[in-house]
């Protein structure tokens, strides 16, 4: 686990990969800036929160915006590389035949392949609060979070922007869950992660034509902006169980596929 | 702000496309309704100003349902137009009038006098008999509803309940009693505290043109002189009564004056009052109500509705955010328009409208709506005690004692609570309670949320040092930084005589949600600057302890908010459990499973044993194999006859269609631990490029949970002979390098067995001696090496036994000299080919001499080549070579030949 652990830290891709995330936010602060902070698109289209237009009345508040704007799609891409990456890599480089028959257990090699790739993705969604406040404290101060509904004072809103990026966090469980499935369906780690980027950006797409009608309820993405009700005061948490109870099956299925499909597996890699 | 999220995109691309279509939908639409100016008469002195909006497609061929639309306080028929021409659209003839004393039509303002404004509705709707553009139900008998808010809105309930042709109604923000919510009294029917700064500004706007017009509210008011002075009210009675009734107009001076509602005033207003007229109202009945109205307070559409709803009448009640000006509040105007229009579609032209459950509190965030299928949804009551320590507790642990608190000379300063007609503005204003002029009582922070919905009531007992009490309850919404926030805006204010007095006082009906964490606050204040504030100077005291109780109203949901979170988390948190049981569960069974190597097995053992790929295709085809201990083993076989198939069968990588390897014993699986004591070199090296050669070594010995000491490292770096190179990354190497770095990883630990695929490949001819060197050392260390290559040489030259694997069989097995045949033989080119040929067949016979290629072959049949190189030299064929024939290649060669 721990090797594991240092063979992926040390690896560029991870390296790059925290960085970027890392550096989104800073380049949205950074433009925001020279754009003056001044007129933004407002309540858009494009901002169906209302979040967007209050990106620069706090630190937080930009903190905040930030994890709203990467939760969708720069998020899951970050999770989907690290999980698609992990066992895939190995059969590129043609070390996973080695590892197991070194012998490390199949099931147990999955198992800690897949608590790195998700240690890596939740220090990814992790930097994204604390570079959007620390980057959004530079530019605009730190101070109390001004919400669609109201203001919420320091206290409140840092509880509550750390339950909201566990959320985020926990809404791209199935994404890991899928990636590291394909992982270990394909020797090429371009292939995994690509597949997993296009089935979510596919899910995405289902989930906004309104003809789907109910079907649409149980993506796995549905509920993926649920925790806009911890904005509210007081914060209302009915979907948001509902959006983490939503992700147990996709889980389950992905993660249950990726042990079956990789305990019986014939490593020809 | 460019956000570089493909879903902004996607929802911009969405958004663009739908604007596009509604804009193409709208602009090819039906053309606007026709609105035509109309003035009907409905007393012999007074002609009212009307608008009829006749819908596109409706006459006397098609007629349509009817809509009244009366507008609010100081508004006309042309506030309201928009609702009119919003209505028309949706395919209802609409009449839209200016009341009594409004806008064009002519009269005095009645405030909805049952003789006066309330008959001109009868008279409108008899108007609206005589068009045949609107449906009838019978002769005289339109198919009309009615709507309006404020003003307009009491007039719907009142015309309702006097004209029973009325098919539907639709009253919004309207009173149930205009005397009590003018002059309220939370505690009792004595005459109650004048709502002073309301009064005021409607006084104003009735007699100012644009006031509180619209179906929703006004747009702007002016703000008004709130205080009751020479420069305000009391103007009007000098001449100012501008349209009002002379008998409202000295009534209100002289309540204004009297700072409470005069019996003269009282009787005025209670002309208009619901209280005894709602079972007269038969018609569906929709109300609609603003939680934060601070003129009629959310209580008035309580009593509309139950009042209603007790004769069987068909009643929904919608709570909407926003004050008394619905309009103000975000999102209002669609959400009424759309109450109001599925409500009349329902109603009047039987349409399947949804028109939603029978209560629903629409929250201001979207989502949060709170609903029931009965009018007041309330179930549980807490019960909290007012202790005289100032806290709100449990009535066990409530001390007694009493609380005072001084009413100001004048009234003034007063508190501040509400910004009546304000809209919006006011809930922004936090209250402000003056000390020594109110006490509090406040919880410990909660530890759930406490969803109010209802009205609290608080009884305690209270007396005066003066003639009579006057007092505003409220409660407040204490958050954990300290700030305060007053629900709704809504304060309960209290006259009590007859001191000292027992008093139960309502206190505002809430819809509001005091969060975990916060603290409920009662307050009790001598003052309130919305309200006419007693003037003389008093001290009230308030008796608390058990029996100042305060009841709260709570929801009864099916989960209590929060629950459902709980269990969700739960329930992830108890897979994640299953899981870490099941891996430890794995664990265990993995460390037990630790084997021994058995010395006295064969090595390799490997019987029947079949591949079949999915795709159908044999690799191997049922092979036995035995390899000794101690012995190096050679795999042979052409490219494709399966040898690297059963190597990672060996090793546990793919599953055996049919058959069964043991390794030292064991008879081998997916993982299984014997592996431990194997060390593998399959189809190349595979090594993370990034990683140096020695982290590479260290981190593939590491997986295997195993104490670095038994890698014997050195040893194994040693072999690889990379010198410095070990220390830089292996995406740097050659490929020599990386071989010997893999042969160098499956040396770690000094496995007993060691399977080796082409071991020699990508090495120099000095490394390949060198490679033969180690295998036969190791062999002599009583190791097991099992090399497949097709190198002929090689084997020949290390091993000591081999299998030759053709087409997924074994065609031949056993020591390579067996392989190889007895004898040795020898190729011979000479200039005089036919000659040598002479010579050997002389000497060894000719069915030992074959003519091959360019050259002869000879079998020496045991004799030494320096014989034949001799009996050749002496026979002066012009010999040009003699070498010694490679025999397990012409073994292998024929073998194969034979084998496909």
């Amino acid at each position: 686990m721990r090797t594991e652990l240092w063979r992926q830290l040390a690896r560029r891709r991870t390296q790059f990969a925290w960085l970027g995330t890392a550096l989104v936010p800073v380049i949205i602060v950074v433009i925001l800036v020279l754009n003056g902070g001044g007129d933004g698109d407002g309540n858009g289209n494009g901002d169906p929160t209302g979040l967007f237009s209050l990106a620069t009345a706090s630190g937080l508040n930009f903190a905040l915006v930030a994890v709203a704007a990467m939760s969708g799609f720069l998020l899951p891409v970050v999770v989907a590389l690290f999980a698609g990456d992990s066992v895939s890599s190995d059969a590129g480089w043609g070390s996973l035949r080695y590892l197991l028959a070194r012998p490390v257990g199949r099931s147990r090699l999955l198992g800690r392949k897949l608590a790195v790739a998700v240690l890596l993705g939740l220090v990814a969604v992790a930097i994204v609060p604390l570079v959007g406040a620390v980057a959004g404290t530079i530019a605009w101060g730190w101070g109390a979070v001004q919400t669609p509904f109201g203001t919420l004072p320091v206290g409140t809103a840092v509880p509550r922007l750390v339950a909201i990026t566990a959320y985020v966090a926990w809404s791209t469980a199935w994404v890991a869950a899928l990636a590291l499935w394909l992982s270990t369906v394909t020797d090429a780690p371009v292939g995994a992660v690509a597949s997993t980027i296009v089935i979510v950006i596919v899910v995405q797409i289902l989930d906004a034509i309104t003809a789907l009608g109910d079907i649409r309820r149980w993506l796995p993405v549905h509920e993926s902006t649920a925790w806009v009700a911890l904005l509210d005061t007081p914060a209302r948490t009915d979907e948001l169980a509902r959006g983490v109870l939503l992700q147990v099956p996709w889980v389950v299925v992905f993660l249950a596929l990726a042990f079956w499909w990789f305990r019986r597996k014939d490593v020809l890699s | 702000m460019a956000i570089p999220s493909l879903r902004v995109s996607i929802g911009l691309a969405v958004g663009v496309v739908a604007a596009v279509v509604l804009a193409v939908v709208l602009l090819s639409g039906p053309p606007d309704p026709v609105a035509t100016s109309v003035r009907i008469p409905v007393a012999d002195d007074v002609t009212l100003d009307a608008t009829l909006w006749i819908p596109d497609g409706v006459g006397p061929e098609s007629p349509a349902s009817a809509v009244l639309v009366a507008h609010g306080f100081g508004g006309s028929r042309d506030s309201v137009a928009d609702d009119a021409r919003a209505l028309a659209a949706r395919g209802h003839v609409v009449l839209a009038w200016s009341a009594r004393g409004f806008g064009g039509s002519g009269g005095r303002i009645g405030l909805n006098d049952p003789d006066a404004e309330i008959a001109d509705v009868s008279v409108l709707v008899d108007w609206l008999a005589e068009r045949p553009e609107v449906v009838a139900d019978g002769p005289g008998d339109p198919r009309v509803g009615m709507t309006g808010a404020s003003y307009g809105g009491g007039a719907t309930l009142l015309a309702g309940a006097a004209d029973d042709r009325i098919d539907a109604l639709v009253p919004i923000s309207a009173w149930h009693s205009l005397a009590d919510s003018l002059s309220p009294n939370a505690a009792g029917t004595t005459t109650g505290v004048l709502k002073q700064q309301w009064v005021s500004l409607l006084f104003a706007t009735g007699s100012t043109p644009g006031g509180l017009g619209g179906l929703l509210g006004p747009a702007a008011t002016a703000p008004p002189d709130a205080a009751a002075g020479p420069g305000g009210p009391l103007d009007a009675v000098a001449g100012a009564c501008g349209p009002f009734d002379p008998r409202l107009c000295a009534a209100y001076a002289a309540s204004a004056e009297a700072g409470r509602l005069t019996d003269e005033a009282e009787d005025l207003l209670r002309r208009a009052d619901l209280v005894d007229r709602l079972a007269d109202v038969t018609a569906p009945t929709l109300v609609v109500h603003a939680r934060g109205d601070t003129l009629f307070p959310l209580s008035e559409s309580v009593a509309n509705a139950t009042g209603i709803a007790a004769t069987g009448t068909p009643v929904a009640l919608r709570w909407l955010p926003g004050g008394h000006d619905l309009g103000s509040a975000e999102g209002n105007t669609a959400r009424v328009r759309t109450l109001v229009g599925d409500w009349l579609d329902r109603w009047l032209d039987d349409q399947p409208v949804d028109t939603g459950p029978v209560f629903a509190s629409v929250a201001r965030s979207p989502g949060a709506d709170r609903t029931a299928d009965e009018l007041v949804p309330v179930a549980v009551t807490d019960t909290l005690a007012a202790s005289a320590d100032g806290r709100l507790v449990t009535t066990g642990d409530a001390q007694s004692g009493e609380r005072s608190w001084i009413t100001p000379p004048g009234g003034v300063p007063a508190a501040l609570t509400s910004l009546p007609g304000g809209g919006a503005l006011g809930e922004l204003l936090p209250p402000t309670d003056l000390p020594g002029q109110h006490v509090a009582f406040q919880t410990e922070p909660l530890t759930t949320d406490l969803e109010v919905l209802g009205a609290p009531t608080l009884a305690l007992d209270l007396d005066t040092s003066g003639d009579e009490v006057v007092l505003f309850a409220k409660l407040l919404d204490v958050a954990p930084d300290g700030s305060v926030t007053l629900p709704q805006q809504a304060v309960a204010p209290v006259r009590l005589g007859d001191l000292p007095a027992s008093a139960t006082i309502a206190l505002p009906t809430l819809d509001h949600t005091f969060a975990a964490g916060h603290r409920v606050r009662l307050v009790l204040a001598a003052t309130d600057q919305a309200y006419a504030n007693p003037r003389a100077t008093a001290v009230t005291t308030a008796t608390v302890g058990a029996g100042a109780t305060l009841a709260v109203p709570t929801v009864a949901g099916p989960v209590p908010d929060g629950t459902a979170l709980a269990l969700a988390l739960a329930a992830v948190a108890g897979l994640v459990v299953l899981g870490t049981v099941l891996v430890l569960v794995a664990r265990r069974r993995r460390t037990t499973h630790e084997v021994a190597v058995d010395p006295g097995q064969p090595a390799v053992v490997v019987s029947g044993l079949r591949k079949t790929y999915a795709s159908g295709f044999v690799a191997v085809d049922g092979i036995d194999l035995e390899v000794g201990t101690g012995q190096v083993f050679g795999l042979l076989g052409p490219n494709g006859a399966g040898k690297t198939t059963t190597l990672r069968m060996l090793l546990g990588l793919v599953a055996p269609t049919a058959g069964e390897v043991r390794l030292l014993g064991h008879r081998v699986s997916f993982g299984h631990p014997v592996l431990r004591h194997v060390g593998a070199l399959v189809e190349g090296p595979g090594f993370a490029p990034y990683r140096s050669g020695r982290d590479n070594l260290l981190d593939w010995w590491r997986a295997g949970s195993r104490p670095l000491a038994e890698a014997h490292l050195d040893r194994a770096l040693e072999v690889a002979a990379l010198g410095d190179a070990v220390d830089r990354p292996v995406g740097e190497y050659s490929h020599g390098m990386r071989q010997r770095l893999a042969i160098a990883q499956a040396m770690l630990g000094d496995p007993p067995l060691l399977v080796l695929d082409e071991p020699t490949d990508g090495l120099d001819p000095g490394q390949i001696r060198g490679m033969r060197d180690l295998l036969s050392g190791l062999a002599t260390e009583g190791r097991t090496v099992l090399v497949s290559s097709h190198l002929l040489a090689e084997v020949e030259q290390v091993c000591t036994h081999a299998a030759v694997l053709v087409s997924g069989r074994v065609v031949a097995a056993g020591p390579v000299a067996e392989l190889a045949g007895a004898t040795r033989s020898v190729e011979v080119r000479a200039v005089d080919e036919a000659g040598a040929e002479a010579v050997l067949v002389d000497l060894l016979g000719r069915p030992r001499v074959q003519r091959q290629g360019s050259g002869l072959v000879a079998d020496l049949d045991g004799r030494p080549s320096e014989e034949v190189v001799a009996a050749l030299v002496a026979a002066g064929v012009g010999l040009q070579s003699v070498t010694p024939r490679r025999r397990l290649e012409d073994a292998f060669l024929q073998l194969v030949e034979a084998g496909r």
